[in-house]
């Protein structure tokens, strides 16, 4: 490995111990646990203070996709992809909608899983199911997206040996993610996040402040693209590209508000004020996040040539092997970048990783398979099913190594979550809202969004219908569906009392 | 239990988002407009600080305003299945 990336003994050294850190906080969080329970392993007992809430829903939502994917994506766009500032913060308005009342609806009827309250508002088994399979979908393609992203933040720096490289990043950290993440349940994954987000925020402005150090002011870089064929890259976006913005702000907003580990995060945090105090420091986090990784784009797309494709993903590991060779420094502060990548990365992997087990194990295993088994049997197979599953993910990211850009990943992941969005923000406030009429709007939705996504229709360029995801059509249609059906069936006498 | 002032807070808020979305896309400003200060094209400035201007007031709605006022903290219970489904 050492002769495969630039980095010395010392720097080895400070990401083993990094590393070796969270498997001592995975078994740390197994000696702390206080019942073999479905609430102890996926909610830490409900006991999340501000500051631990507010790391672990930082270091969950930023993810390899906010480090690698939006400096791609800038440096294919340019300042175009600012939007990746609005659509992360978008995510914070739309909890508004439904995360307080959420809260306290799951303190009520101890929610574990998010289908836990469409168990309890609509009482539909088969909406139930298919909800499940929507998230686990969702959240496989989202996994998928951070494992490929660990190969290719070592891919990057690798030069000439970056397949290997790819392949050693995915296996070695996939499977230290996996042992503290079955050993400690979230209990070691909220404490491991604790480290993690402290390291990613440090990480970003250290990039920051080593972007301007080795390169220069980012004038200098705006004027270097304006001087080149990119120029229109500095420009305001085409229409076009701003239909595409206002479809960004409102997938990625209801999506991610509905990303199935952030729901069981509300659920653990320790009371509503710290909840909300949390998302109110949210809101700010994407202008020391999105805003940086989209400058290191601008950086890639001045300084950096021939990325083209999938390829334009490692534009920021380019950055870091360039800063690093130029001053003892650099190399310094590349070591803690590389670290706080990584601490992206796994934090969100991790997490995404215990939210799929629980709700195979909670929603389809210990309702369709074993109905009325023990929670000590349920905890188990729920991290058998962490193991398989990782291992399967694994494989598949080593597979399609070269196959798509994370930015392509993260559209389809929210073409589905997203017609989730009826169920949770309209079904909590409005009473009237029926289980028949949900569960229709979600199957017309989700096969509406799938169909065009992976169809071959000429009018969908990129992915998008005039800029707009085919999540937001099949949204449209599933609304409809649920409010025109819940209006025509309303009848008296039922009551959800949120 | 919501009262009528719930309610219209909750229009009222709705309307400053609305108004906010509206400001946070730069369809207004000139296209080819390629001026820039410290590097950050003009267009870009204003975005982001509308974006500001957005995350301050989702602060405030979150610090300031609570849906029903209650905080269920530690000591909320689990209380057991809710009487209110439609026969699914």
């Amino acid at each position: 490995m050492l002769e495969l990336l630039p980095f010395g003994p010392a720097a080895w050294l400070f990401i083993g111990a990094y590393l070796c850190s969270l498997l001592a906080i995975g078994w740390l969080g197994y000696n702390a646990r206080r019942a073999n329970t479905l609430e102890d392993f996926y909610l830490a007992g409900r006991g999340f203070g501000f500051v631990v809430l507010v790391l672990t829903l930082y270091a969950t939502q930023y993810s390899g996709n906010s480090v690698f994917g939006v400096a791609g994506a800038a440096y294919r766009e340019g300042y175009g992809w600012l939007i990746s500032v609005h659509y992360m913060l978008a995510i914070i308005v739309f909890y508004r909608l439904f995360a307080p009342k959420l809260y306290s609806l799951s303190r009520r009827h101890a929610f574990v899983t998010p289908v836990d309250f469409l168990r309890e508002r609509y009482g539909s088994p088969t909406l139930c199911l298919l909800a499940s399979i929507v998230m686990i979908v969702a959240l496989n393609n989202y996994l998928l997206a951070q494992l490929m992203t660990m190969g290719r933040a070592l891919q990057g720096l690798a030069g000439p040996f970056g397949d290997i490289a790819y392949d050693y990043g995915v296996i070695g950290l996939t499977s230290i993610m996996v042992v503290y993440g079955t050993l400690g349940g979230i209990r070691a994954i909220a404490w491991t996040d604790v480290i993690q987000g402290a390291i990613l925020m440090l990480g970003f402005v250290a990039l920051l402040c080593i972007l301007i150090a080795e390169f220069g002011p980012l004038s200098a870089a705006t004027e270097v693209i304006l001087a080149s064929p990119d120029a229109a890259k500095v420009a305001r976006p085409s229409a076009a590209m701003l239909r595409e913005w206002t479809s960004y702000i409102l997938i990625v907003g209801m999506g991610g508000a509905l990303y199935p580990q952030a729901i069981q995060r509300i659920y653990a945090s320790r009371s509503r004020r710290a909840l909300n105090e949390s998302l109110a420091v949210m809101a700010f986090l994407p202008f020391v996040t999105a805003l940086i990784a989209v400058i290191a784009g601008i950086y890639g797309l001045a300084y950096v040539d021939g990325l083209e494709g999938a390829g334009t993903d490692q534009v920021l590991a380019r950055l870091l092997r360039v800063i690093q060779e130029n001053s003892l420094l650099g190399y310094a502060l590349v070591v803690l970048i590389f670290s706080a990548i990584l601490a992206a990365l796994m934090s969100t992997a991790d997490s995404a990783m215990l939210s799929i087990s629980s709700m195979f194990t909670k929603d389809i295993y210990g309702v369709h398979v074993r109905s009325g088994a023990a929670e000590s049997e349920l905890t188990r197979v729920g991290k058998i099913c962490s193991w398989i599953l990782v291992a399967f993910l694994a494989a598949l990211a080593i597979v399609l190594k070269e196959q798509a850009s994370l930015i392509e990943l993260l559209d389809r992941k929210f073409d589905l979550l997203v017609q989730l969005a009826p169920a949770f923000m309209l079904g909590i406030h409005w009473k009237g809202l029926k289980g028949r009429a949900v569960l229709a709007g979600l199957a017309v939705g989700v096969a509406i969004s799938l169909s065009l996504a992976f169809g071959p229709f000429e009018f969908v360029v990129g992915g998008k219908i005039g800029g707009v995801h085919p999540g937001l059509v099949g949204l449209a249609a599933n609304f409809s569906i649920a409010v025109l059906g819940s209006i025509e069936r309303h009848a008296p006498g039922r009551a959800f009392v949120p | 239990m919501q009262t009528p002032q719930d309610r219209g807070a909750r229009w009222w808020i709705g309307a400053i988002y609305a108004v906010l979305l509206v400001l946070v896309i730069p369809w207004y400003w000139p296209v080819g407009d390629t001026r820039h200060v410290y590097g950050l094209p003009l267009w870009a400035i204003v975005t982001l600080s509308a974006v500001l201007v957005t995350s301050v007031f989702t602060a405030w709605v979150y610090l300031g305003r609570s849906e029903d006022g209650s905080d269920d903290g530690p000591q909320g219970q689990p209380r057991g299945r809710a009487e209110s489904r439609d026969g699914l």
